[in-house]
């Protein structure tokens, strides 16, 4: 009995046949008409799109080409200081060790004089108790020198040059710098001078503006870096802190039926490439060399759908716009690498994670009017991160970093309303585009 | 001159002014109807036809002479009822399924006399989501899983819409035997 009933329906149905009105006819051909001269118009205008396009893509090339190149010389340039610096402070410390070792030899043949002198003033003074100081003396034994030079000015001019010399060369060898001059000047020939030429010796060096301290702190950090790998960067990473900023432009694609349906060939809605913004700031902590996690807050992320809508005969341009603002907690995967001899340091970062965005607006812009529609979404949202990331290290704690992420929507964020169920407009929000980022790291240990 | 279809077509492929409206004129017809069937009044009718026609044009190209003409334009007036179908029921349109009374069985021998025209009235009259499942179903012959992808809706929602599209049609196709009945 149904079948028969549903039979009959579709047979008459079917034998439905309804003049349409007159000026339908007319419309259609005015519809194709104004759709070519619109193909034409539309070609043009993609043609200046082409072009605009071309012209960012070079512009935004030559910044990357230039800001790249710079950092590198920048780099390059500080990597090579501090080689020569490296090379300098070594040279210095050889020179140093050869000069203390001649010195060494020079001070025995001294301290066998010396000591014979003072054998003789001991017995011309009747004093036992004199003693060579030992090879560095402390201030106590420097100040016991110095009596003994005062008393034996006195009593024995020739015999206390020797001492004059013995005390100046220990409190030379004591500073741990002599030059040149004073090495030459110590031959035990001229006693005086020699005992003086530490002297002449610090002012030389101070004139060159490097004073003894610095020069050894200089030794020991060229050491130090020698035995962190040969290269001007930390062995690890590993327990370091980021603080940093991060800019991105991205492809937004807000899908629903309509926009949908505009990316197909064959129904005259028009679906546009629409680009948002957004900036963030970070924090990450490496937990190895391999591994980062890191957390941002996107302050504001805007994301972007312009389309043509082609409704009851009339095409309307809309354009969907949601501001966000956004958690990402993402881990990222590290792949460090040196390049030019180890003198940069990059990485090569896959990254993976969750992103909760909040809607802050949500608005329908057409030709006519801006509509909110933020209550018809929902406000709370879930999107999957991935993405990939290029590090440049920047001395040791500065960090630039770019890279492709993608934002993929996991849910369906039209909420509803009391006439439009969610099912019947579902729209997921993706996006995919450029970021480029700024940070600091920041050791535990330091 | 009266050209043949395949004449009509090929110009329609040139992009032929002329033979478009001949297409057209050859077809409305019964497009027409297929709109009024899937549409809330011949207003909006009239926009699915235009518009439906407009993707034939743009469209023709891609029919590959397999099939029956009049079938794939159907299929596009179909189609093409359904998004206007979507975006109005996105919008603004509230289908309420609620209170719909049991009916009397319908005497099928005395429906044969209903005409094609007091059965578009009738169609007229059912509820716009309920009107376009009954026909995707009877007349189209898709299945209630086709429909529910095509609507984004699901399966049950399309069988229970069906079901009470069904008996909504029973119940106005009884009071117009009712009245016939009087009238005679």
């Amino acid at each position: 009995m149904e079948k028969d009933f549903l039979n009959w329906y579709k047979r008459k149905f079917n034998q439905l046949n309804v003049p349409p009105p007159d000026d339908a006819w007319e419309n259609i051909a005015n519809d194709l008409d104004m759709d070519e001269v619109w193909q034409g118009v539309d070609a043009e205008l993609n043609k200046r799109d082409r072009r605009k396009t071309a012209a960012k893509l070079t512009a935004a090339l030559a910044l990357f080409v230039s800001l790249g190149g710079g950092l590198f010389l920048l780099t390059n340039k500080n990597v090579e200081k501090n080689k020569n610096q490296t090379v300098s402070q070594n040279t210095v410390a050889g020179n140093l060790k050869e000069k203390k070792t001649k010195q060494e030899d020079v001070l025995s043949d001294v301290e066998t004089t010396t000591t014979s002198a003072l054998v003789a003033v001991s017995k011309s003074t009747g004093k036992n108790n004199l003693s060579v100081p030992e090879t560095k003396p402390d201030t106590k034994s420097e100040q016991k020198g110095e009596n003994l030079i005062a008393e034996n000015l006195s009593t024995n001019n020739r015999n206390s040059k020797s001492l004059i010399y013995k005390h100046n060369v220990l409190t030379s060898l004591n500073g741990a710098d002599i030059s040149d001059n004073a090495l030459n000047s110590a031959t035990g020939k001229n006693m005086l001078m020699t005992a003086i030429a530490p002297l002449f010796a610090q002012l030389t060096i101070n004139d060159n503006g490097i004073t003894d301290s610095l020069i050894y702190q200089k030794i020991n950090d060229s050491v130090h870096t020698k035995n962190t790998g040969a290269n001007t960067f930390e062995a690890t990473d590993a327990h370091s802190f980021i603080i940093g900023v991060a800019f991105a432009s991205a492809n937004t694609w807000l899908l629903n039926n309509d926009t949908y349906n505009g990316l197909k060939a064959g129904t005259l809605n028009r679906t546009l490439f629409s680009y948002g913004k957004s900036y963030a700031v970070l924090v990450g902590y490496n937990l190895s060399n391999k591994y980062c996690l890191q957390t941002e807050w996107v302050i504001n992320n805007t994301h972007n759908q312009q389309y043509v809508d082609f409704k009851q005969g009339h095409q309307v341009s809309r354009d969907l716009k949601v501001d966000y603002t956004q958690l990402n907690v993402l881990m990222k995967k590290k792949n460090e690498m040196y390049h030019f001899g180890n003198k940069l340091k990059t990485s090569f970062n896959f990254l993976a994670g969750l992103n909760y965005s909040y809607v802050k607006s949500f608005t329908e812009q057409t030709d006519e009017s801006v509509n909110s529609i933020k209550n018809n979404y929902k406000n709370n949202q879930y999107n999957l991160i991935l993405g990939l990331e290029y590090q440049v290290f920047i001395r040791q704690s500065w960090i630039i970093s770019s890279g492709i992420r993608t934002n993929i929507g996991l849910q369906n964020i039209y909420k509803g309303t009391s006439t439009v169920p969610s099912a019947f407009n579902k729209t997921y929000d993706s996006s995919i585009g450029l970021n480029i980022g700024i940070g600091y790291k920041i050791n535990r240990n330091k | 001159m009266q050209k043949t279809l395949d004449e009509i077509l090929k110009g329609c492929i040139a992009n032929d002014r002329k033979c478009q409206e001949m297409l057209y004129h050859r077809f409305s017809g019964t497009m027409f109807g297929v709109c009024l069937g899937y549409t809330k009044d011949r207003d909006e009718a009239k926009d699915v036809l235009q518009e439906g026609f407009i993707k034939v044009f743009k469209n023709i190209k891609k029919y590959s002479g397999e099939g029956n003409l009049e079938g794939w334009i159907r299929k596009i007036m179909v189609n093409t009822s359904i998004d206007f179908y979507r975006q109005r029921a996105r919008k603004n349109s509230h289908v309420n399924f609620d209170n719909v009374p049991d009916v009397l069985e319908t005497e099928y021998s005395i429906l044969e006399t209903i005409s094609a025209n007091e059965i578009l009235g009738l169609i007229q009259q059912l509820p716009d989501g309920a009107k376009i499942i009954f026909n995707l179903y009877v007349v189209e012959g898709y299945t209630h899983d086709e429909i529910a992808r095509m609507l984004d809706i699901s399966e049950g929602t399309s069988k229970s819409q069906f079901w009470r599209a069904k008996k909504l049609l029973q119940q106005m196709l009884n009071g117009t035997y009712e009245s016939n009945k009087i009238v005679a």
